[in-house]
């Protein structure tokens, strides 16, 4: 549809320009005053002023990839959990790796505890540091001053470890934390790399309605659509859909291999999860499942 | 022309440039919990002391273990219940502890004695790559050498030579904890006796953290062999420590071992020396604690049979909760496996099945892992195996325990030839006993099933009384199977109410601010009855999955509509009971039952009084039909069938945003599914499924016609399928055949706007409706001045 009215927008110019070629001739204005000409081209200007406005809105409907700092990543990663995972055999070409770097735990005090178990890949793999943030409600204390600095310090320092070339924060922020999380992610962002990309995680709600997300730094926030905590025969329908109205969450999608696959459209960004360590029958299926 | 343009232009400005106001509770989908299905309800507390109220084959393996000791009479001793209480929360495993405390309690001390810069240390080590880390130094490490720099600073004084020295020393191991290779230099020969002895101990230990184990081992165990160094109970215990990080450290490539087994062996010999040398009874409890770890790995099906014994045996404790998790993990082994098919993908409905029929078929497998007491009957608790079924009343036959008793009364239904037996048993169990509650559920529900529902009522009523020490989930359970026993309609109606234990996102940890209404007034007015609650507010009460079912599909519309009248149900019960009551018999064709509900209904929705009132003034059957749809069309929220799990909570006449509009093609058939998910199933299968299942039975007291009717009924409100296309089809019928009633162009709008926003059919292969399209033209040929056909301008 944004096509549509981009080319739409193209042939109409011309001739708008050609009117405005004679609007701009001062002596010729007396002959436009009541004239057909002067009708079309106010009609002409709100029609253009409509297609432009519609284009920024689809602008804002939906965000490309093209866009985004993740423009040459693959267009499938694998998450790595806390699982001993082995990926040397993966073509680096076609999958990326986001593994689950540290958890950054919080109280009245931030702490990081590293991943344990063993992760191994090829040398070129495109790596995307996971940050979990756990900050149970019931505990954390997230307005304690200075908590938003450490907090970043730690996020931003999995950054710097070698063939990194993206984060993900993984922080399934209650409502009273979401101006703390806004903070932090605003302070990553500062102490990243400028090309660096950002991702996050996001709870499929937080994509469907409301706007907290628009002002996040962060060049994705993936809806995570498995592991909804609904009855799995909700949705049982391949291809099944989920409202999301967030620009952020349109680039990218979260799956699982043992869960049905919504509709993923191409330009869609593909993170899958697995619930074992990952091995070659679980590659090849996520393969038959997304196609050459 | 213009006025359209700039009236447009500026229209679209707002929707897309202006920022959007306001936040829906959807799509959270909060749900409401009648019983918590993994485990007992909180507070755990209460738990550990012995409300065990009734475990369900669904909670996690470590509650039910706590639930044996209590069924069978062993209750958790204060030590374990603390113990418990520290490793587990409501939700499973608790998080871990914050490590880096004892960190900074060394850091705190060492300034007291050395000024300046504070070394950096982390507990964390790098793995072979850089992506992980394992945990090198442990806390106790940190509180030792707190405890050593006390008693050297006692000894030679904080300024003295010797301290510094030995702290010196002590800083080069610490640093080895997070990377690097710094082992401090041996001793002066002039150091005196117990400085050279430190010194030995602290080059061994920075060897150990530096992963020079070779000569770590060497080095701990020339100190244990030295009688007259301090550390030398310490060094014994350090040497088993040095072969288990080789043997963690050494696992050959390719295989999933965590620890080298041969290697991990040679643990095993020094391990029993320790614990049988009373000279080294300082580290005989840590000694134990490895051994535990040793036996975990080389022997795991040992291990999970010591570990059962020992969980039984009331003797754990403090040890508890690290045994009960232990023993847990073992079984998570094979009770936790998912098979993985080549032939077709992991999820759903087939998936499911497949593993369904997978897991019966291990049961009879799992002989070995069986051959313990606790193992064999948590075992068979979960499984649903017939195999599983007839061990149990096997075992309870064997052995006459409580325990056995319950899981066999699980498992049986009133018509096997064993429950009178077991009905014998139970009724030997007081109400002194933790296993009262358990063991009368089950009782009650297999007197009503053999068909003895006057027992049966007898024994719930003298639960239902004891509501001070049931947990909530407990509670609901009964009073379904309460409801279950009535006797005659008066009965049950009174017993339609159960009051949620919580709202959360299905199996979600998290309530409170959590729970998804939070702020959201339209979330709260559904859930608490008040837009802004004050915390620990309690929850309106619900009808559950079980209430759901009898009045939407087990009783007939005459009952129904009584039991909308009732004052034993709680106002915002009554008053969704009674519209949809009202909406069910005139959707049935049934004036009657509608005018006895039409009061009450009204009274609920002053709004609908004058669709109502249309109704009940109809003349001819034709015309009653018409109002009825004519009315319903106008209240998105009105549907011939109650709500349970997910109560509706967008404004009656809005139309809800996720299209939980009027009624999805299950007509109320599935009420623990959300409409949303609906649209994507094959509801009727999935109806027709669970008419087959448990829950869902006749009261006992109908009659053959009754039942007969309610069937009837219940087919009738199926057959109309989804609202969406059943509504517009009545009103298309109505206005070819009526074409001059004046409510016809409103009806038509109305009409539109269900097929638009109504619960939807999304399946691959269902063709597309063209209701709305018939309409639209409909409208705009035959009532094109109608302001009802301005308000429909598109299709």
């Amino acid at each position: 549809m944004a096509v549509v009215k981009i080319r739409a927008f193209r042939r109409f110019s011309l001739s708008y320009l050609t009117k405005m070629r004679q609007v701009l001739d001062l002596s010729s204005l007396r002959v436009l005053r009541g004239s057909s000409v002067r009708s079309t081209l106010l009609k002409a200007s709100g029609l253009v002023l409509l297609l432009l406005a519609v284009a920024a809105g689809v602008g804002r409907i939906a965000k490309n990839t093209a866009e985004t700092r993740f423009h040459d990543f693959p267009r499938v990663t694998l998450w790595a959990w806390e699982r001993p995972e082995d990926l040397r055999a993966l073509d680096p070409k076609r999958y990326a790796i986001a593994y689950l770097d540290q958890t950054v735990s919080i109280s009245d005090r931030a702490w990081s505890t590293p991943r344990f178990q063993p992760l191994q890949v090829a040398s070129s793999a495109r790596l995307i540091a996971v940050i979990r943030i756990e900050a149970p409600t019931q505990s954390a204390q997230v307005d304690v001053p200075g908590l938003t600095i450490v907090v970043a310090d730690l996020i931003a320092s999995s950054a710097k470890k070698p063939g990194v070339a993206a984060l993900e924060v993984d922080f399934d922020a209650a409502r009273s934390q979401r101006k703390f999380y806004s903070e932090v992610l605003h302070e990553v962002r500062r102490l990243m790399p400028e090309d660096m990309p950002l991702s996050i995680t996001a709870l499929a709600s937080w994509c469907g309605r409301g706007d907290w997300l628009k002002d996040l730094p962060v060049d994705e926030a993936v809806p995570m659509l498995f592991r909804m905590g609904l009855d799995p025969h909700a949705s049982n329908r391949p291809g099944w859909t989920y409202p999301i109205r967030e620009p952020l969450c349109s680039t990218s999608v979260g799956v699982s291999t043992d869960e049905t696959w919504p509709r993923i459209l191409p330009t869609q960004r593909i993170y899958v999860f697995h619930p074992r360590p990952w091995d070659a029958l679980a590659v090849a299926n996520v393969r038959k499942l997304i196609g050459p | 022309m213009k006025n359209v343009a700039t009236t447009l232009f500026i229209a679209v400005l707002i929707l897309v440039v202006l920022p959007r106001w306001g936040e829906s509770c959807l799509p959270d989908f909060p749900e409401i919990v009648f019983t918590r299905p993994s485990g007992p309800d909180r507070p755990l507390a209460k738990f550990a002391k012995g409300q065990i109220g009734i475990p369900l084959p669904t909670w996690r393996r470590a509650f039910l273990v706590v639930a044996y000791r209590y069924l069978d009479d062993k209750p958790l001793n204060q030590p374990e219940q603390h113990s418990l209480l520290t490793f587990f929360d409501t939700y499973g495993v608790r998080d871990r502890d914050v490590p880096d405390l004892a960190i900074n309690s060394w850091l705190s001390e060492r300034a007291k004695v050395r000024g300046g810069a504070q070394p950096k240390i982390s507990l964390y080590r790098d793995g072979e790559s850089p992506y992980y880390k394992y945990t090198n130094c442990l806390p106790p490490a940190f509180h030792n050498a707190v405890l050593v720099l006390h008693a050297r600073a006692g000894q030679f004084g904080a300024k003295s030579a010797e301290l510094q020295e030995w702290l010196r020393a002590q800083d080069t191991v610490f640093e080895n904890c997070s990377g690097g290779s710094s082992v401090p230099g041996p001793s002066p020969a002039s150091a005196n006796s117990l400085m050279r002895a430190d010194r030995a101990y602290q080059i061994a230990a920075a060897h150990f953290y530096a992963m020079h184990l070779t000569e770590a081992l060497r080095d701990f165990d020339g100190i244990a062999r030295d009688n007259s160094s301090p550390w030398s109970s310490l060094a014994s215990y350090m040497a088993v420590r040095t072969i288990i990080r080789q043997a963690w450290s050494e696992t050959k490539a390719g295989t999933n071992e965590e620890y080298n087994p041969t290697i991990l062996a040679l643990a095993e010999p020094r391990l029993a020396a320790i614990s049988s040398n009373v000279k080294l009874r300082s580290v005989r409890k840590d000694a134990e604690r490895l051994q535990s770890l040793v036996r975990f790995h080389l022997h795991p099906d040992r291990r999970q049979h010591e570990l059962a014994l020992t969980l039984l045996s009331g003797m754990s404790g403090l040890d508890f909760g690290q045994q009960l998790l232990d023993y847990k993990l073992l079984l998570d082994r094979f009770l936790d496996v998912e098979p993985q098919f080549d032939d077709g993908p992991s999820w759903g409905p087939v998936y499911d099945r497949r593993v369904k029929e997978w897991k019966r078929k291990l049961y009879p497998k799992l002989k070995t892992q069986r051959s313990d007491e606790l193992s064999d009957w948590l075992v068979t608790l979960q499984s649903d195996a017939e195999e599983a079924k007839l061990h149990a009343v096997s075992r309870w036959k064997s052995t006459g325990s409580v325990p056995w008793l319950f899981v066999a009364m699980l498992k049986l239904d009133g018509k096997d030839e064993a429950a009178s037996d077991v009905l014998r048993a139970a009724s030997e169990i007081t109400e002194m006993s933790p296993a009262y509650f358990a063991v009368s559920f089950h009782r009650s529900r297999l007197l009503r099933e053999s068909g003895q529902t006057e027992a049966a009522h007898q024994v719930i009523e003298g639960v239902i009384r004891r509501t001070d020490t049931l947990p909530a989930s407990a509670l609901n359970l009964l009073r379904d199977e309460q409801m279950r026993d009535s006797t005659d309609f008066a009965t049950l109606r009174d017993r339609l109410v159960r009051e949620p234990v919580e709202v959360t996102a299905a199996d979600s940890d998290v309530t409170g601010e959590d729970s998804l209404c939070y702020r959201n007034p339209k979330c709260n007015l559904a859930f608490y009855g008040v837009p802004d609650p004050t915390p620990n507010r309690p929850l309106l009460p619900q009808f559950d999955l079980s209430v759901a079912e009898t009045l939407n599909k087990r009783l007939p519309v005459d009952l129904v509509v009584e039991a909308a009248s009732s004052e034993s149900l709680p106002a915002n019960l009554r008053a969704r009971l009674a519209v949809s009551a009202w909406a069910r018999a005139a959707l049935l064709g049934n004036p009657a039952a509608a005018q006895r509900v039409a009061e009450s209904a009204a009274a609920a929705r002053p709004e609908m009084k004058p669709f109502i009132d249309g109704y009940a003034t109809a003349l001819t059957e034709d015309e009653r039909h018409f109002a009825a749809t004519f009315a319903i069309l106008h209240f998105a929220g009105l549907r011939p069938f109650v709500d349970s799990s997910y109560p509706r909570t967008t404004d009656f006449k809005k139309i809800d945003d996720y299209r939980d509009n009027w009624w999805c093609g299950d007509v109320g058939g599935i009420p623990e599914e959300l409409s949303f998910f609906k649209q994507d199933n094959d509801n009727l299968r999935v109806v027709r499924e669970l008419d087959h299942r448990f829950e869902a039975t006749s009261p006992i007291f109908l009659s053959s016609e009754q039942q007969a009717q309610a069937s009837a009924e219940w087919k009738q409100l199926l057959s109309m399928g989804l609202a969406s296309e059943y509504l517009p089809r009545q009103v298309l019928d109505w206005a070819g055949k009526h074409p001059d009633d004046p409510r016809v162009p409103e009806a038509l709008h109305f009409a539109w706007r269900a097929d638009r926003y109504g619960c939807a059919d999304n399946r691959e292969n269902v063709a597309e409706s063209h209701l709305s399209r018939d309409i639209f033209k409909l409208m705009h040929k035959r009532y094109p001045n109608s302001e009802w056909t301005k308000k429909t301008p598109v299709w």
